[in-house]
């Protein structure tokens, strides 16, 4: 749905000079040398249709400048993007208002509301400058309202709402064009928590009713596991891992990364596929358990058995698992430490 | 980061000098300053007479006699005479104020002016209403410039005071509830019962014409400047000079192309206020957070739909802030343009206090003052206020209580008038005068106080000011010019240091600098007293919320009055001389003294605060050790306002005689056109003054600020 290659962008006096000096790919500290600063570096990345990609890194790892670039909100300074199969950064203005005013939605960390307008007006006003006739607005309007669970608030001013009200209203906004993208950046980090997690379990129930392309950025990694199906990790403006969560945890590309998943419940994350061992002498009767199951689903049975267990996969058998290696997964020793160390 | 702790380069002597502080910092800069003094009192003989006094230059002032003369007389490039250019603008102006105070006081007759220029008119208005109000408010500016053509097609009787005053209430009881609504009332019947009635409504009927244009002016060059960066780069200097220049530099040349009257008032008045409003817009667009403007993107609005549907309803706050200054500025200037002749409130005091008849004059002084107060308060309540969502569970008439009222008010005035005539004019006989009252105790005072304020004056002028002045006076301008640089260069580098020595060049150079030496020993002089009295308000204001309230509702109040009215109480004690006019300045000024360091102290963390408290510190070492050093940069910018005041205050009180200076030479202009070139560049130097100071104390502050990391 959107692809993106080589996506660089600098800050400073000069950057596409300062890039085409370097042969369109400077190293890190050439960059930093010189005084620019590296806000994406030579990013790749494709979101699947239907996916959702969250983006992860510390603050000013480059997160929001990706996505903007992404939109066209900041002309990247080199690269290509690609956005359902057309050339973005080609695109004309025209052809670039007519693409985020049907296929693009954008949800933002401080809500960004009108704070003229009401939260109907709010949430229809993409459909307004489209030029879009009153009783079509109105009756979207009522629709969003009611998706995003605000009835009966629409004509009140979004400072007449608390922040996870407010939020709604920015993400009915979002929707309000039934975009085919939806961006996020950090929609809930402004929230606190009670809220951050009820508003998280509302994007989950709209994400399966609308069935969006999504690219959420976040940098609470127990958030990106709850809602990703893959993860993209940034540092210092490049993607240093992108994956599933799982492969993030059992095999981490960098330290950082290492240190991002450190103190995630692991056993939350990891599935019996990705700790079992071979299928040995494991004892047929011992029990099965699913190959895609996450092991605190199946700990107990595990635990529980003095045997291995078997792990099946579409009806065969691919491994087997034991007490201790499901221990070691979650709690291991040798393995944690390797990380601690590793991350220092 | 580590990189930078590793390879730390030696350092060069100037980032030492640099680093120096305090004390240290003083002596460094005022080193070769004093070199210099020290050659010129020692050794005359070594020191060239040019680099301590410039022989008498009236080139500057020649040049501008020149100038406007051929402004005056000559055809521009041959085409067009620019004083005729003046005059049509001047004649279009007639139109409106003419129908302004039809409207309000005099009662109308048909002009036949011709449909082309009502259309625009109300066009204009309905603009204007739509840009700070909504469609609301055009429907309503619509309606009103309707009926104003309308009013001059036919020719109705002006607006009753009954329904002029109910209105007040009406609007204040809207914009700010009962509070307001009893303010706005008082307000408008003191005027009504003083006998200032007419003369108000005159101030009022010039008002109403010139702040909307001010207003419209101001916002078109704020919104370039928001949209282009070069006419930014253009405008912002532009504004600085507008700013510090003192209220007669708008007033002298203005009357000289236009000559007496209510238009050359209307028009420097539109001029003065524009820069607020440039200003404020400028402001406003730029304060727009950039997720908003990125949301309006997303939504995917063109840059047009971008300008008038996300950008400018957002920066609505600050358009309102804007226009209440547009307005303060209005009135004040309105009110201090009676010098050049403009009618209404300032006239009758001019005319008062210029013949000593301190009773009347205090009379109008408070009318002004509670004119000034009225609007400013309604302009700030409707700029304060923020939409809500409408109730659709109350009926119409409940949701609209105000409206209701309002047209009870018109209607109710009108039938009124046909019961009685007393309701549209107010009879003399009903009108009081408490002018005799006061006459009594200025007279009271004059017998009874007269030795001690004669002594004390007499003591200020002999002991204090007089030796301060020669001191200014005897500064060789070389001095002066390095002394500024070192400073400039310390807080701004060399770029700064060039910009501070230029002025100061300029002001050797001017042929005012004997004059511009003394304007600056008594803002010196009254800066300094304000300090003394100031400082210590705002120390004690900021302790506690309720004082800071307090306090802040009184700075507020004397904000906003025409610095016309200082002189009045002053003139009531001092008569004449420099210790009159230092008072009035230090009235005046000791304002933003208070409000900045009041500021400045709150502004400092609160866990900062309990830190020190938990370090052991006393209250005394808390406000010396942690509080003090982290409000200075913001007390230093209140000095920079001071002086700004001080300087704008210094000129008016020039009216009042007995002192030289830059006031006199302005104000000389006045009576004498050809002299006109004089006082403009007087009133330059005055800027240029203001300049300098807000140059080095702006800079200072930034820098000193960014090292304590605040903002
Ligand atoms: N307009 C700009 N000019 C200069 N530098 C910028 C600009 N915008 C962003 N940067 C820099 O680019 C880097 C990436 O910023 P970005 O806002 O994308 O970070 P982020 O990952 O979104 O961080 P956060 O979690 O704080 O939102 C930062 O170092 C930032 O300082
Ligand atoms: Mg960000």
């Amino acid at each position: 749905m959107i692809s993106c290659r080589d996506v660089w962008k600098l800050y400073g006096p000069d950057p596409e000079k300062f890039l085409q000096q370097h042969g369109g790919e400077p190293s890190i500290d050439a960059v930093k040398e010189s005084g620019y600063i590296p806000a994406v570096v030579s990013a790749s990345l494709d979101v699947m249709p239907g996916e959702i990609l969250v983006l992860m890194g510390l603050s000013g790892s480059g997160k929001s400048t990706l996505v903007r670039c992404l939109s066209r909100l900041i002309e990247p300074t080199s690269g290509s993007v690609h956005f359902g199969g057309v050339d973005l950064l080609a695109a004309s203005g025209k052809e670039l208002i007519n693409i985020r005013r049907h296929r693009m939605g954008m949800v933002f960390q401080h809500f960004a509301l009108f704070p003229h307008r009401t939260v109907a007006e709010n949430i229809v006003f993409p459909l307004e400058v489209q030029g879009v006739d009153s009783a079509t607005r109105q009756s979207r309007a009522d629709e969003i309202l009611t998706l995003v669970g605000l009835e009966g608030r629409g004509g009140y001013y979004p400072r007449e709402l608390s922040g996870g009200q407010q939020q709604r209203v920015g993400i009915g906004r979002s929707l309000a064009v039934e975009p085919d993208v939806w961006f996020l950046d950090e929609p809930f980090s402004a929230l606190d928590p009670l809220i951050r997690r009820e508003m998280q379990d509302e994007f989950l129930r709209l994400q399966s009713v609308l069935h969006k392309t999504i690219v959420f950025i976040t940098h609470d990694f127990s958030e990106a596991i709850r809602l990703a199906d893959r993860i993209a990790i940034l540092y210092e403006g490049q993607i240093v891992q992108i994956g599933r969560a799982e492969e993030l945890v059992t095999q981490p590309a960098t330290d950082y990364v290492r240190a991002f998943a450190r103190d995630v419940q692991r056993d939350r994350i990891l599935t019996a596929r990705s700790v079992m061992g071979d299928v040995g002498h494991a004892a047929a009767d011992a029990g099965t358990v699913d190959a895609g199951a996450v092991l605190r689903e199946i700990a107990p049975a595990v635990l529980a058995g003095t045997s291995p267990m078997l792990v099946v996969e579409d009806g065969a058998t691919v491994g087997s698992l034991t007490r201790d290696a499901v221990i070691d997964a979650v709690w291991g020793v040798s393995d944690s430490e390797g990380a601690d160390s590793g991350a220092r | 980061m580590a990189a930078t702790v590793e390879s730390a380069p030696p350092e060069s002597l100037r980032e030492r000098i640099r680093r120096t502080r305090g004390w240290r910092m003083a002596l460094l800069l005022l080193s070769p300053y004093i070199v210099i003094q020290i050659i010129h009192q020692a050794a005359p003989g070594l020191f060239p007479d040019f680099l301590s006094k410039l022989g008498d230059f009236r080139f500057l002032p020649d040049w501008a006699n020149e100038a406007l003369l051929y402004l005056k007389d000559e055809e521009l490039l041959g085409l067009f005479n620019f004083k005729d250019v003046t005059r049509t603008v001047s004649g279009w102006l007639e139109y409106p104020l003419d129908l302004s105070e039809q409207l309000l006081i005099k009662g109308g007759e048909s002009f036949g002016i011709g449909p082309v220029p009502w259309v625009v008119f109300i066009v204009l208005f309905t603009a204007v209403g739509a840009m700070i109000g909504g469609w609301k408010l055009a429907v309503l500016a619509g309606a009103c410039s309707l009926y104003l053509t309308v009013f001059n097609t036919f020719g109705f009787g002006a607006v009753p005071w009954v329904v002029l005053v109910g209105l007040f209430i009406v609007v204040g009881a809207k914009l700010g509830g009962p509070w307001l609504a009893a303010l706005a009332g008082a307000c408008s019947l003191y005027l009504a019962v003083f006998d200032t009635w007419e003369d108000s409504m005159i101030t009022l009927s010039i008002v109403f014409v010139v702040a909307p244009l001010a207003a419209l002016f101001g916002w078109a060059a704020g919104l370039a400047a928001a949209k282009a960066r070069w006419f930014e780069a253009l405008l912002v200097p532009v504004l600085n000079v507008m700013q510090s220049m003192p209220h007669f530099s708008y007033l002298l040349p203005i009357s000289v192309f236009i000559g007496i009257g209510d238009e050359a008032g209307a028009i420097a008045t539109i001029m003065f206020a524009i820069p607020p409003m440039a200003r404020l817009t400028l402001l406003g667009l730029r304060s727009v957070p950039p997720e908003v403007r990125e949301a309006g993107l997303m939504s995917g609005c063109t840059k047009w739909q971008m300008l008038w549907r996300v950008e400018m309803p957002a920066a609505r706050p600050q358009f309102m802030v804007g226009i209440n200054q547009v307005l303060m500025q209005c009135f004040g200037m309105t009110v201090l343009a009676s010098f050049v002749g403009t009618r209404g409130l300032g006239l009758p005091l001019l005319n008062f206090l210029q013949s000593l008849k301190i009773g009347k004059a205090l009379e109008f002084g408070v009318a002004i003052v509670l004119m000034a107060i009225m609007l400013d308060r309604l302009s700030q309540a409707a700029g304060a206020r923020r939409p809500e969502h409408i109730d659709y569970s109350k009926s119409w008439l409940q949701r609209h209580p105000f409206w209701i009222a309002g047209a009870g008010v018109v209607v109710g005035g009108m039938v009124l008038t046909r019961i009685t005539e007393h309701a549209q004019v107010l009879p003399k006989d009903w009108t009081v005068s408490t002018a005799p009252f006061w006459e009594e105790i200025v007279d009271w005072v004059q017998l009874n106080l007269k030795s001690p304020l004669g002594y004390f004056r007499d003591f200020m002028i002999v002991e204090v000011l007089f030796p301060m002045r020669d001191g200014f006076q005897a500064l060789p301008w070389i001095g002066l010019l390095v002394l500024v640089a070192a400073v400039g260069w310390r807080f701004g580098g060399w770029r700064l240091a060039a910009i501070v020595a230029t002025f100061v060049a300029y002001l050797a150079f001017s042929g005012f600098w004997i004059e511009s030496m003394e304007t600056l020993y008594l803002v010196v002089a009254a800066l300094i007293v304000s300090v003394v009295i100031g400082v210590p308000i705002g120390i004690f204001a900021s302790t506690t919320d309720r004082r800071y309230a307090a306090v802040q509702v009184v700075l507020d109040t004397f904000q906003v009055l025409p610095s016309f009215i200082y002189l009045i109480p002053v003139v009531m004690l001092f008569r004449v001389g420099p210790v009159a006019a230092l008072t009035a300045i230090v009235i005046y000024a000791t304002v933003p003294a208070v409000r900045y360091t009041m500021l400045g102290l709150r502004n400092v963390p609160d866990d900062m605060i309990e830190a020190a408290e938990m370090s052991g510190c006393t209250r005394t070492q808390v406000l010396r050790k942690v509080k003090f050093p982290m409000a200075f940069p913001e007390i230093m910018l209140g000095m920079n306002q001071v002086l700004l005041f001080g300087l704008l205050l210094v000129i008016i009180s020039a009216f009042i005689g007995g002192i030289d200076g830059l006031g006199d030479d302005i104000l000389l202009a006045r009576t004498e056109q050809a002299l006109v070139g004089e006082g403009i560049v007087a009133g330059f130097n005055v800027a240029v003054i203001g300049l300098t100071a807000d140059q080095l104390i702006t800079n200072y502050a930034r820098q000193r600020k960014a090292q304590l990391g605040i903002d």
